[in-house]
């Protein structure tokens, strides 16, 4: 009797719906009853329009995201027990400290905190160098932009991969990290996304909300371009098929998201200006002990979001790279239709009638169900969850 | 006045550090720098304008001045020039020094932070709608008027016949900086840096250089009496029009964030760069002797060593922005601004011993790596053990629950 009490709590405390919304180490998340069904996460189901809904009663929304606990605690104990993915993180903020104290910008105790953040959190702090930069030499700043995309590119990339690899308990880093080459050039152009973005929205937000415009860039930034970084690692694709599905995940009903983007937002900040108070707005340009020891503490921070962000999206991936499998398909008829009704030459229309248009990579991995890989020769899942990369064992067929 | 005369040098033979307290006033506010007179000190006070024994800190006498922002006041003979009230009702107004009776007051129609210069028995301000105004000092009759770009909020620095001063356009943000006839008012050369300059230090002169640090990241050496540039220098952060450069060997400049540069007057090479906990936004260094002395928005004094740019000595002297220093060789006054303002007094202290601290801003490589090292290796090892502890916890937990919860008798 107490044993079914004790389960039927467990239970109900969990997953609603969906059991427990975790799974255990080294495999993938269990996609909810929600999430899993066809109505799930869809916002289009319901066709009453917007003051029906508003005006009527209120639907529960059951986010596809695990709950943010859950997505936490496994960001955590993947990548945070792992001595790889901490020394990588560690490696990586020596390194962009000493490319900022290179360009001759030394970064403060609250810099320290914000370097190695998830994108965009940094951004604001590139573009300060960048800016200090371009009063001294343009072509100075533009080559440091262009390394320091790069630099960033690497060391996002080398993190992203082995995060996800220790968010699903892969215990090979140095095979997932063949992929980097083709995963950093991916965030190079995430970044370059972000920072023109930022930028670009900067410059209305400011004029309307002055400096809390740069807080609402990030979190919208965050929020919407957070998972680009992981999809990047995980699925191998280029950097704006990354934003795009990195875009539709964010926007899959539910508000455990953005809880876990506020959250984090709120804690960087947080940590930041305390980094601050401690150590003074005029931070040394050496680093003590304790400066160095909260910059490493806010960088495991850093790599727990990355790798809930990571845990998520495994969550969601199948779902998500149908539904943009669908979208693109559905754009490409459309395409197809108005090319028809077009009135181009005829010469033109035979050429482009014999090309046909290459079929993305991320369309192939939605085309099946389960298991399946956005990409030719990359690691790709098999039912246990675990992967395995596709052309070893196309070698060991030959 | 700023900078201790019309040119604005910013330089005294001493005292030396290091320094002790000699005696401090509480029971005044200042709102700017003191100024020296014989056997006196003058000071600007919210409301007052209040003159005190040099040698004791005794409160002599005090006059009523309408509130409203200043800079420091002026010695012209017997009488002491200082702006009073705000907006339009802003004037220039003089009291003798012996009484703190009025003498005169003209209405200049808007604020003049900068404060007054004077010089050859003249008056000089600029004020906030972009006006160069000189009065005679005895009469406060106006001699000429000259309208500048923007706001002038910096100090005349007047020398060899001309009056300098910085107009700011913050519509623009264009900076001009203009050389006017001191007898006439009739602009002799002006400068402007391609691109954005507001955020204009004040300018010094000092043996036919005129120094002035500008919005353009850049502190720029003119001929004074040509206007030929004589050399620039970048600097990291831009300035504030109370900001006066002190200039002997080595001009030293103070920027918006904290860092003070010393370069050299000839060349504008930079020589060190020494950063103070706090902002220089109201105050300016002096230099007494071979050290540069300087207070800062923190409420801190230094004295840094004009040679090798080391910290050779620091006091906390109150809570809130120091504003200029003035010395009358036998000791530095320093004025603590604001509502929690004092007046401090500083001499040579004979017992004291000297600090030889470098810049923050100087990168120790090697003690950099190692802090890292044994800030990684412990936090990474912390955060290891913990996580896997938590870990094998978590795993016993849930490797246990399916078997509690089993239920029994077929209920599967």
């Amino acid at each position: 009797m107490t044993d079914r009490r004790r389960g039927r709590r467990k239970a109900s405390r969990g997953e609603p719906r969906g059991g427990r919304g975790t799974a255990p180490r080294g495999q993938p998340p269990p996609a909810t009853s929600d999430a899993s069904s066809p109505e799930a996460g869809s916002r289009t189901g319901d066709r009453g329009g917007w003051l029906r809904r508003a005006l009527g009663p209120r639907q529960t929304v059951v986010s596809p995201f695990p709950p943010l606990a859950a997505s936490l605690s496994r960001g955590a104990l993947g990548p945070g027990g792992s001595p790889v993915v901490l020394a990588a993180a560690f490696l990586g903020l020596l390194a962009l400290w000493a490319g900022f104290t290179l360009l001759d910008a030394a970064l403060s105790a609250q810099g320290m905190v914000y370097v190695l953040g998830v994108p965009p959190v940094h951004v604001p702090l590139d573009i300060g160098v960048v800016q200090s930069l371009l009063r001294t030499s343009s072509t100075l700043a533009l080559t440091s932009v262009l390394a320091l995309g790069a630099g960033r590119g690497l060391i996002l990339g080398t993190l992203a991969i082995l995060v996800h690899d220790a968010v699903r308990g892969g215990s090979n880093p140095r095979a997932a990290l063949r992929r980097l080459p083709r995963v950093a050039v991916a965030m190079f152009g995430i970044y370059g996304v972000e920072v023109g973005l930022f930028l670009f929205l900067l410059l209305f937000a400011q004029s309307i909300l002055g400096p809390a415009a740069v807080l609402l860039i990030l979190v919208l930034g965050l929020h919407f371009l957070g998972f680009a970084p992981v999809v990047a690692a995980a699925e191998g694709v280029p950097a704006g098929a990354a934003v795009r599905i990195g875009f539709r995940a964010s926007r899959l009903p539910g508000a455990r998201h953005v809880t876990l983007v506020l959250l984090y937002i709120a804690t960087v900040l947080y940590v930041g200006v305390g980094a601050t108070a401690a150590a003074g707005e005029t931070a040394p340009a050496t680093p003590s002990v304790l400066t160095w020891a909260v910059a490493l503490l806010a960088t495991f921070g850093h790599v727990v979001m990355l790798g809930a962000l990571a845990y998520r999206w495994d969550a969601v991936r199948d779902q998500v790279l149908a539904e943009d499998s669908r979208r693109q398909e559905e754009r490409r008829a459309a395409r197809g239709r108005g090319r028809g009704r077009g009135t181009r030459p005829a010469s033109s229309r035979k050429t482009s009638s014999r090309k046909s248009p290459p079929r993305p990579a991320e369309g192939k991995a939605s085309s099946r169900t389960s298991g399946t890989t956005a990409r030719k020769g990359a690691a790709t899942r098999t039912d246990t969850g675990k992967p395995k990369d596709r052309r070893s064992k196309r070698g060991k067929r030959r | 006045m700023v900078g201790g005369n019309a040119s604005h040098s910013g330089t005294t033979e001493g005292p030396a550090p290091p320094y002790r307290e000699a005696w401090s006033i509480s029971d005044v506010k200042p709102v700017a720098g003191p100024i020296v007179g014989a056997h006196v000190l003058i000071v600007v006070d919210a409301d007052r304008v209040v003159t005190v024994e040099r040698a004791t800190g005794r409160l002599v006498w005090e006059a009523d001045r309408e509130a409203g922002p200043a800079g420091p006041g002026a010695l012209a003979g017997n009488l002491v020039i200082f702006s009073e009230g705000k907006g339009r009702d802003a004037a220039i107004s003089a009291i003798r020094l012996e009484d703190g009776e009025p003498a005169w007051s003209v209405p200049t129609g808007a604020r003049s932070l900068g404060g007054p210069a004077v010089e050859g028995g003249r008056v000089f301000v600029g004020t906030s709608d972009g006006r160069v105004l000189a009065f005679t000092a005895n009469e406060g009759s106006r001699l000429w008027e000259y309208r500048a770009t923007g706001r002038v909020d910096t100090s005349p620095a007047v020398a060899d016949g001309l009056v300098y001063v910085v107009g700011e356009d913050l519509s623009s943000g264009a900076a001009t900086m203009y050389a006017l006839d001191a007898d006439t008012g009739r602009e002799r050369w002006r400068f402007s840096p391609s691109g954005p300059g507001v955020r204009v230090s004040s300018i010094s002169v000092a043996e036919g250089t005129a120094f002035v640090g500008l919005g353009d990241f850049m502190v720029h050496a003119f001929d004074a009496a040509a206007g030929a540039e004589r050399w620039q220098t970048p600097v990291r952060v831009p300035f504030s029009s109370r900001l006066v450069p002190a200039v002997g060997d080595r001009v030293v400049l103070g920027d918006l964030a904290g860092n003070l540069y010393g370069l050299e007057a000839g060349s504008g090479e930079l020589a060190w760069m020494f950063r103070v906990p706090g902002d220089l936004v109201l105050a300016s260094p002096i230099l007494a002797g071979d050290w540069a002395v300087v207070g800062d928005g923190g409420g801190q004094a230094s004295a840094i060593d004009l040679s090798s740019g080391l910290l050779v000595w620091k006091r906390d002297v109150g809570v809130g922005p120091v504003g200029p220093i003035a010395s009358d060789g036998e000791r530095l006054y320093l004025a603590v601004l604001g509502p929690r303002g004092r007046l401090v007094a500083l001499e040579h202290d004979p017992q004291g011993s000297l600090l030889a601290e470098p810049s923050p801003t100087t990168l120790f490589v090697g003690r950099a790596l190692l802090n890292f090292a044994i800030a990684a290796s412990a936090l990474g090892a912390a955060l290891i053990f913990l996580i896997r502890w938590l870990g094998s916890g978590r795993t016993e937990r849930e490797s246990s629950t399916p078997l509690d919860e089993e239920p029994k008798g077929g209920e599967a």
